[in-house]
C-alpha cells in the first residue's frame, strides 16, 4: 500500500502530504461553499443521478421481472457498492480529468509543474470535489438497506470486501489518471469521459448476466467489474477464485496508468506565451 | 559574481498543426491535418549571474516564454543543456522548483472563489514553510505591497493590480533564489507598475535573481541590468542595459513645428520621419551623418521653424530595429 501511495505521491514525508491534501480538501469545500445554492443543487443532482439506476431496478422487480435470477437486495448491494466507490472516486480524484483538460487549455497546468511535489499528487490535491459525497451517502443507504436483507457476512468476508474496495478505488484512480493523461495532449476529450461513464455502469450489475467475452473484458482488461460487482460478490457469497486474477489485473492496470501519465507529461507542450 | 544560470545551445522544436478557415478546410481537418514543425528556440546560449536582473525580451512568438518554461522545468527542450544551481530543471524538477519562484502575468496561482490568504496557506503546506517563517515573510510582503486589507476578500473581487501583487506573494513565500517573471505588469496602471517594480528592486537587493520577460520597456529600463533580446528563436542582443541605451547615443528625435507645410525632401542622415499634420513632424536623425545644428538650419531655411523639441531617440526604437532584423 505504502509502495502505491509513494508511486502516486512521489514519496516524501506522509505527514506533509496529508497536510497538503487536507488543505486541498478544505479549499475545495471553501470554493464550493462560496456559491451556496450551486453547492446544494449540485449535491441533489448527483444524488438523483446516482439513484436513477436503483429506481429502475425497483420498477423491474415490481413488475415481476428479475435480473439474472438475483434478488432485488443482491442488486441493491452491488449498486450500493458501486455508488459508494464512484462517490469516493468523485470526491477524491475524478475531477483531475476535467481539471487537467481545463488547465491545459487555459495554460495554468504550468503552475502545477512549479510545485515541488509529484504532479499527480498536486493535481489531486487541487481537484477535490464535494458533490460526490451525495453518492457516498446514497450508496451507503442502499448498501445498509441491502445488508439487512441478505444472509449475515463473516469477519473474513468483511476483511476481503474492504481489501477489494480499496482495489476498486485504485482502479477508479487508474481510470481517472488515464483520462487525465489523455487530456494533456487530446485537449477537449469530454466525450472520452462519457464513454467511460457508460462502460463503468456495467459495474452496477452482476457481471455473470453478460456474455462470456464481455465478462472477460469487464473483469480483466477494462476491469470495471471491480468497481461494484466483484467486491459485492464477496458479501453475497458469490465470489470465485478468478477474483484474485481480477485484483492482479487491476493493479497492473493502475501501474500502466501511471506509466501512461509519465509518458504524456513528457509530451506536454504548454500553451503559447 | 558567480554564474547561477548557464544555458548552452538550447533548442526547442514543436509539432504544430495548421488548417484553412473555410468550411471545407475545417471539415477536412477532422480527418487529415497538416502538421508542421516550429523551431521556437534555436541554439541559444547565455549565462545569468547570481543577484542579477535579466530582461529577456523579444517580439510576440520570438521564443521568450518557451525559454522561460524550459528554465522553470515546465517543458523539455529538444536539445541543449541548462544548469541552474547544479540542477537540470526538467530532470530534477521536484527538487529544483523548491528554489525558484514564478509569476506569470496571464496565468494565476490564486483561486478565484476564495481569498488569497487561503492560497498562501496552501503554498505554506506545499513548500512546508515553518509557521514563524511564513508569518514573518508574509508580513513583510504585505507591508511592501500594501495589500494587508485585501487578502481576506475573495480573489474574484480584487482588481488586476491587487491580484498581481498577491501573485508576487505566492511566488516569494518560500524564499526562492531565482524568480522568473513572465509579463508581470501586463494590464496594470502606472501606480501598480511602480509598486511592483519597487518590490522587485527591494527583493533583488536581498540577492534574489530575477529573469524578466516583458513587452513593457519601462520594466526593462527601470529594472534590468542586462538585456537578452530573442528574435525568431535566436539571440540577437546580449549586453548591459547601458550598452542597449548606448545604441541611441548618435540618434536624436527632433520634433519640428513649422510655418510652411513640409515638402518631401530626402535628407541624408534622416532615418525616419512621421508627420502629425503638414506643419508638425518628428524626424529621427543620425548625428554621425548630420549634426543637429545643420539639420535645424536646413529645415528652418526650407519651412521656417516655429518650435523645436530635441530628445534622445527612445530605447523602444532600437529594440524595434533589433526585432525587425
Amino acid at each position: 500500500m505504502v509502495f502505491w501511495l509513494q508511486k502516486i505521491y512521489g514519496g516524501g514525508c506522509m505527514r506533509k502530504l496529508l497536510q497538503i491534501h487536507l488543505h486541498g480538501m478544505k479549499l475545495a469545500f471553501f470554493s464550493s461553499a462560496a456559491y451556496r445554492s450551486d453547492f446544494f443543487i449540485g449535491l441533489l443532482v448527483v444524488l438523483a443521478g446516482g439513484l436513477l439506476s436503483p429506481l429502475l431496478i425497483v420498477l423491474i422487480y415490481q413488475n415481476g421481472a428479475s435480473i439474472g435470477g438475483y434478488s432485488i437486495y443482491q442488486i441493491f448491494l452491488i449498486q450500493g457498492v458501486y455508488l459508494i466507490a464512484s462517490g469516493f472516486g468523485a470526491v477524491l480524484f475524478f475531477d483531475i480529468v476535467f481539471s487537467t483538460s481545463f488547465r491545459v487549455r487555459e495554460g495554468t497546468f504550468d503552475i502545477l509543474l512549479l510545485k515541488p511535489h509529484s504532479l499527480l499528487s498536486i493535481l489531486i490535491a487541487t481537484s477535490y470535489n464535494n458533490n460526490g459525497i451525495a453518492n457516498v451517502f446514497g450508496g451507503m443507504f442502499l448498501f445498509i438497506y441491502a445488508l439487512y436483507h441478505i444472509p449475515s457476512v463473516s469477519t473474513s468476508e468483511w476483511l476481503l470486501f474492504i481489501f477489494l474496495f480499496v482495489i476498486a478505488l485504485t482502479t477508479l484512480l487508474a481510470f481517472s489518471v488515464i483520462l487525465a493523461a489523455l487530456g494533456i495532449i487530446w485537449v477537449g476529450n469530454s466525450r472520452l469521459f462519457d464513454i467511460y461513464n457508460s462502460i463503468s455502469k456495467f459495474a452496477s450489475y452482476p457481471v455473470t448476466i453478460f456474455q462470456k467475452n464481455l465478462r472477460m473484458i469487464l473483469s480483466f482488461f477494462i476491469p470495471v467489474a471491480m468497481l461494484g460487482f466483484i467486491p459485492a460478490s464477496v458479501m453475497l457469497n458469490l465470489s470465485s477464485p478468478s477474483l484474485y486474477i481480477s485484483v492482479i489485473c487491476c493493479i497492473l492496470f493502475f501501474g500502466i496508468s501511471l506509466l501512461f501519465w509519465k509518458y504524456m507529461i513528457r509530451r506536454y507542450t504548454s500553451t503559447g506565451g | 559574481m558567480s554564474t547561477i544560470i548557464e544555458v548552452k545551445n538550447l533548442s526547442k522544436r514543436y509539432k504544430s498543426y495548421e488548417r484553412g478557415s473555410s468550411f471545407l478546410d475545417v471539415t477536412k481537418s477532422l480527418f487529415f491535418r497538416n502538421s508542421l514543425y516550429v523551431d521556437a528556440v534555436r541554439d541559444i546560449s547565455f549565462n545569468v549571474d547570481d543577484g542579477e536582473i535579466l530582461g529577456l525580451i523579444g517580439p510576440n512568438g520570438a521564443g521568450k516564454s518557451t525559454t522561460l518554461k524550459i528554465l522553470t522545468g515546465i517543458m523539455y527542450p529538444t536539445s541543449g543543456s541548462v544548469n541552474i544551481m547544479n540542477f537540470t530543471p526538467w530532470e530534477n524538477r521536484k527538487h529544483y522548483v523548491k528554489n525558484i519562484g514564478a509569476v506569470f502575468g496571464q496565468k494565476s496561482q490564486l483561486m478565484w472563489d476564495i481569498p488569497p490568504i487561503d492560497a498562501f496557506l496552501l503554498n505554506k503546506s506545499i513548500y512546508d514553510i515553518p509557521k514563524i517563517r511564513f508569518d514573518t515573510i508574509l508580513e513583510e510582503m504585505l507591508d511592501l505591497l500594501s495589500i494587508e486589507a485585501i487578502i481576506k476578500k475573495p480573489t474574484r473581487q480584487l482588481s488586476l493590480g491587487e491580484r498581481m501583487k498577491c501573485e508576487f506573494v505566492m511566488a516569494m513565500l518560500h524564499n526562492p533564489k531565482i524568480v522568473f517573471l513572465d509579463e508581470p505588469t501586463i494590464g496594470l496602471d502606472v501606480i501598480a507598475k511602480d509598486k511592483i517594480r519597487l518590490f522587485i528592486q527591494k527583493m533583488n537587493s536581498k540577492g534574489i535573481t530575477f529573469i524578466l520577460t516583458t513587452h513593457d520597456i519601462g520594466d526593462i529600463e527601470s529594472l534590468a541590468q542586462r538585456v537578452v533580446i530573442i528574435n525568431h528563436g535566436e539571440i540577437v542582443f546580449d549586453d548591459s542595459i547601458s550598452a542597449l541605451k548606448g545604441k541611441t547615443e548618435n540618434r536624436r528625435s527632433i520634433i519640428l513645428t513649422v510655418q510652411r507645410p513640409f515638402d518631401f525632401v530626402n535628407i541624408e542622415g534622416v532615418e525616419e520621419c512621421t508627420f502629425k499634420t503638414n506643419l508638425e513632424g518628428e524626424f529621427f536623425i543620425n548625428t554621425d551623418i548630420i549634426s543637429i545644428a545643420d539639420f535645424i538650419a536646413y529645415m528652418n531655411n526650407l519651412n521656417g521653424i516655429s518650435d523645436v523639441v530635441v530628445a534622445q531617440q527612445p530605447i523602444e526604437k532600437v529594440i524595434k530595429e533589433l526585432y525587425i532584423l
